[in-house]
């Protein structure tokens, strides 16, 4: 039993700790939270199952261009939402914040009625890209399960390398901790912003094909996605990278332990109280800082 | 400054005047011999909306190419409910009042059906449920029987839908597969209480043991868990009552390569896109449903199917057959009343007994547990099992009119453990 | 600052003689298909106006206004189903249990900030919908609650009660807010350090913004149950109805009080008008609302004002 909460907990939790990791550097890096995260990653899982399954494209063309749907929007929310926003609306610091939520809670909407429109509102599952099983230490696991999480981990490492070890990912470092010392030393603070936002939609959009191929998405399925990735950016400390990766797999052990523990029907319920006592008890997140 | 305010109230006044002057522009009224408008609602942007639209639709234009309703055109007008039971009763109220529909079908959320329920009666509108499948509202009939009896149901309620799981399960596991323990995995809804309660006793007296009952929540995403569960307790088949989450214990069933048959009712796997969304992941899974198109449970069950995939290009889902006879028992008790007073109309339906797509419908009287729903059983409806086999549904069950037998997947032993 | 110094009885006035106004729609020709978008619009106003108070004035965020509406609505649809008391005993029950729960809510607000209290309320709002599908043999479930009563029947009479709420809301939230208590409160939601150095109990203030907000939020939940004659999860307990809620009000103008009620009519006539568009109906809504939202931040109500102001 605990070698079955093991297994399939650290499988989960790679996909978890992917599925954040863009929507906290993106607050960590801009200070924005995109309510619509949930809804890109929907958007890209439902691009590549419709590129899969109904234009009957090559398999890893059709992941590669999901991943690009997600890089599209990210840019799109960027260029409609975020950007119109700070430039249309002068708001005092506190209001932007409310603003944001509030326009990315509308662009939300806008997107998932799009896709109920274009491939109506049912969930769809993207094909396994190796089908097969194999057995780790007596669980049964299939083989696609065990690629993403692997690739979960190497596109997180790869992400790592690249903030802190190139210069363009040391500049959107610069960026985030001060913008307009950065803007002194000449850098063009859109591009920047560009860079980041496509950044986010790749990890976003490459989440949502393996969230697609393991547990499927649905357009309005997305909100749910949001909130469950607010709540482990949130426990792991707002910005916080390393908190997020952590908060993952609390998250999902806490989850798939209720399962096999108590009952399937609760499963989501002591994560969620977890998190409202944290919240409580230390409001900046386990790893925030104030 | 006062000014501003006083004119900005005068203002916002005039703003609202024009708004409800431009309301009450709209307008339509519905002569005696112009044509008959029945509405049909549901929530058009899913695949149960779309299987109730498409079935009205198949209906209304078989009756108005063969000369209608005593000459009188039918004339069928979508409501959009969106899902929500609010955005339900405004369009409900503007069916009845502003576009003066005789009767209103569709609906595939039991709790619109409730909601609606009463509406039919406050507004005297014949209204028949096509796709909800709460015992709630047979029930709602039954009790505030004649106040509510505007309202009936061509869809089987949930304990009828228990009754045929039991039925199918009892003939394809037991007696063709010699199963002998079962764990029951059903979702945590309301509709799954009466559900669980009648296979736990159905089952065990057909010889099949249930041993287990596994609630699984309706936004659970990673069945890992459940299915590692299921399979410690050496059961030989999954029997599953699902209706909201149909679409990610199948996938991950497969993906897992659970060595069990999945059987009993899953909703979306009755719907002809399943296939496409679970990309082939539905191979081998068998579910109760209405009908199938390759199931001549009447003479007209297989014409049916062949039109409408003509018509859509996919196969009808239990809701279309459920809608399509709808609108067929509305036209037959229009004639025979020779109006479309709703009192007279739901005289009608109480005394049809018309071989629709589906079976043999007859409706429950008043003093029946579920009153205006369809009686079920043998000569009448019947409901059918279907396994998903390379891209089909193929009738499995019941044995005298299924033309195939069980398939199993490559992951799943044939043989009871 | 011109708009909180001025006279309060002229906007009074205007409430009233706008209230009256609408109040005899259903004699002059006013079809009840019009006063049943108008009904379920002036709930939503309801609702709208609550959630401006705990934005606009207390300065909190609140994702979780259905966490309060659904209070109400479920309070009151369970104790009619179970034969408890007559449909207006159970609404003031409504409204008391969704005190209770905006009691519950203040508490967060008054440690987390911002982005953190936000989320906690959407938290709020997902569990509670989970406890109602977990214990639904109590609850109905993804079915709901069935209530066996009704107030009225007629749309004019329903219209009437809603028109009512509507008007009593939008008059003790504008004392409310224009009274010393109201100022206090601006001034703790702009400003909550400053205020506290000055001696203001934020405790206080907050906790008590938060019980009116769920007052009247649990009121109109408790209302609308009877007249849709069911609870459900769809319409009271669920995610995406808050964020209609909070468009109805930043549409109309926050901080206003009488905005929300404009932004949650235009809502509900809106709709009407783009019933033809079908399932893209909800998003040209929400573009609307996005429009409105990127070049008239004050909403509706400040384009009036922006209209009327001479230069």
């Amino acid at each position: 039993m605990l070698i079955q909460v093991i297994v399939s907990g650290l499988l989960i939790s790679a996909i978890y700790a992917l599925a954040t990791t863009g929507f906290t550097l993106l607050y960590g890096v801009s200070g924005i939270l995109n309510l619509a995260h949930g809804t890109t990653l929907a958007a890209s899982g439902i691009a590549t199952w419709y590129l899969m399954g109904t234009a009957q494209l090559n398999p890893l063309l059709a992941i590669a261009l999901g991943t690009l749907t997600g890089v599209a929007i990210g840019l799109l929310t960027f260029v409609l939402i975020i950007r119109p926003l700070r430039t249309l609306m002068k708001l005092s610091v506190a209001d932007e914040h409310v603003f944001m939520l509030v326009a990315t809670l509308l662009w939300t909407i806008i997107l998932q009625e799009a896709l109920s429109y274009l491939f109506g509102d049912v969930p769809v599952s993207v094909p396994q890209l190796v089908p097969g099983i194999v057995e780790i230490f007596g669980v049964r696991t299939p083989i696609s399960s065990v690629l993403v999480a692997g690739l979960s981990w190497c596109v997180i490492a790869a992400l790592w390398f690249y903030v802190s070890k190139t210069r363009s990912g040391q500049t959107i470092l610069a960026a985030s901790i001060n913008p307009k010392g950065l803007t002194l030393c000449g850098v063009n603070l859109n591009a920047v912003h560009i860079v980041v936002w496509a950044i986010y939609g790749g990890l976003a959009g490459l989440a949502g094909v393996l969230v697609a191929m393991i547990l499927g998405v649905s357009p309005s399925g997305g909100l749910e996605l949001t909130a469950t990735a607010f709540s482990i950016v949130v426990l792991g400390g707002l910005g916080s990278v390393g908190g997020t990766l952590i908060a993952a797999n609390l998250i999902g052990f806490i989850e798939t332990g209720t399962a096999y523990l108590i009952s399937p029907s609760v499963r989501t319920l002591p994560a969620l109280i977890i998190l409202i006592i944290v919240l409580y008890v230390r409001p900046q997140g386990l790893f925030g800082r104030r | 400054m006062t000014k501003v305010h006083s004119g900005l109230k005068a203002l916002s006044k005039l703003a609202l005047g024009g708004f409800i002057a431009a309301a009450m522009s709209v307008q339509a009224s519905a002569a005696d011999d112009g044509p008959i408008r029945i509405g049909v609602m549901a929530k058009f942007a899913q695949i149960n909306g779309a299987a109730i639209l498409n079935g009205a639709t198949q209906a209304v234009e078989e009756i108005n190419s063969a000369g209608g309703v005593k000459g009188r055109k039918i004339e069928l007008i979508q409501y959009d409910d969106q899902g929500s039971a609010s955005d339900a009763t405004l369009a409900f109220q503007r069916a009845v009042r502003q576009d003066q529909v005789s009767a209103m079908v569709g609906t595939f959320l039991s709790e619109i059906a409730i909601t609606l329920t009463p509406w039919a009666a406050r507004l005297k509108v014949p209204y028949i449920v096509t796709g909800a499948g709460a015992d709630q509202v047979g029930k709602l009939v039954h009790d505030n029987y004649p106040a509510y009896k505007y309202v009936f149901r061509t869809i089987l309620p949930a304990s009828s839908t228990a009754d045929g799981v039991c039925q199918s399960v009892s003939d394809l596991a037991v007696k063709q597969l010699k199963y002998k323990r079962a764990v029951l995995m059903t979702e945590d809804a309301a509709w799954t209480k009466s559900y669980d309660e009648a296979l736990k006793t159905c089952l065990p007296q057909h010889g099949l043991d249930v041993a287990e009952t596994i609630k699984v929540a309706t936004d659970t995403s990673d069945f890992t868990p459940i299915f590692q569960k299921i399979e410690a307790m050496k059961a030989d088949v999954i029997v599953t009552g699902v209706g909201i989450i149909g679409n990610k214990p199948v996938v991950q069933w497969a993906n897992q390569q659970v060595p069990m048959l999945l059987m009993g009712y899953n909703a979306q796997a009755g719907a002809s896109s399943f296939w496409k969304e679970t990309s082939g992941a539905t191979q081998g899974l068998v579910t109760f449903t209405a009908a199938s198109q390759d199931s001549a449970l009447t003479p007209k069950t297989v014409p049916f199917g062949e039109a409408y995939l003509k018509r859509f290009s996919t196969t009808p889902a239990a809701h279309s057959y459920a809608t399509y006879d709808a609108i067929y028992l509305l036209k037959n008790a229009i004639e025979k009343a020779g109006k479309t007073d709703a009192d007279a109309i739901v005289t009608e339906l109480e005394k049809a007994d018309f071989v629709g797509a589906s079976g043999r419908i007859v409706f429950q009287g008043p003093n029946d547990p579920l009153t205006h729903d369809m009686k079920f059983g043998k000569d009448f409806v019947t409901g059918v099992a279907i396994q998903w086999q390379d891209g089909k549904q193929v009738a499995v069950w019941p044995s005298d009119i299924a033309k195939n037998k069980i398939a199993f997947p490559a992951f799943v032993n044939s043989a009871p453990k | 600052m011109a708009g909180n110094t001025f006279s309060i009885r002229r906007p009074l006035i205007g409430l009233a003689i706008v209230s009256l106004a609408t109040a005899v729609l259903p004699y002059v020709g006013l079809q009840e298909y019009s006063l049943s978008i108008l009904t379920l619009g002036l709930f939503f106003a309801v609702y709208a106006m609550s959630w401006d108070l705990l934005f606009g004035y207390a300065g909190e965020a609140n994702f979780g206004a259905t966490f309060l509406i659904g209070t109400g609505a479920y309070t009151a649809a369970l104790m009619s189903s179970n034969g408890v008391a007559t449909p207006l005993i159970c609404v003031a029950a409504g409204a008391a249990g969704a005190v209770v729960a905006g009691a519950v809510l203040a508490f967060p607000a008054l440690r987390l900030r911002g982005p953190y209290f936000g989320l906690v309320t959407l938290v709020a709002v997902l569990i509670m919908r989970q406890l109602i599908i977990l214990f639904s043999d109590k609850t109905g479930g993804e079915i709901g609650v069935a209530v066996p009563d009704v107030i009225a029947i007629e749309a004019a009479t329903n219209f009437h009660i809603a028109l009512g709420l509507a008007a009593v809301t939008a008059l003790v939230l504008y004392l409310l807010v224009k009274s010393p208590f109201g100022l206090i409160l601006e001034a703790i939601g702009q400003d909550s350090v400053n205020a506290q150095v000055l001696g203001f109990n934020i405790v206080k203030y907050k906790l008590t913004a938060f019980c009116i907000s769920a007052f009247f939020s649990g009121l109109a939940g408790g209302l609308m149950t009877f007249y849709l004659g069911t609870a459900s999860t769809n319409v009271f307990v669920d995610a995406s109805v808050g964020v209609q809620i909070i468009i109805a009000a930043i549409v109309g103008g926050r901080r206003t009080v009488f905005g929300p009620i404009l932004g949650a009519l235009f809502m509900a006539i809106a709709s009407e008008y783009l019933r033809p568009l079908g399932s893209l109906s909800e998003l040209a809504v929400a573009l609307i609302a996005l429009i409105v939202l990127f070049f008239l931040p004050g909403g509706l109500l400040g384009l009036v004002r922006l209209a009327r102001r001479p230069s």
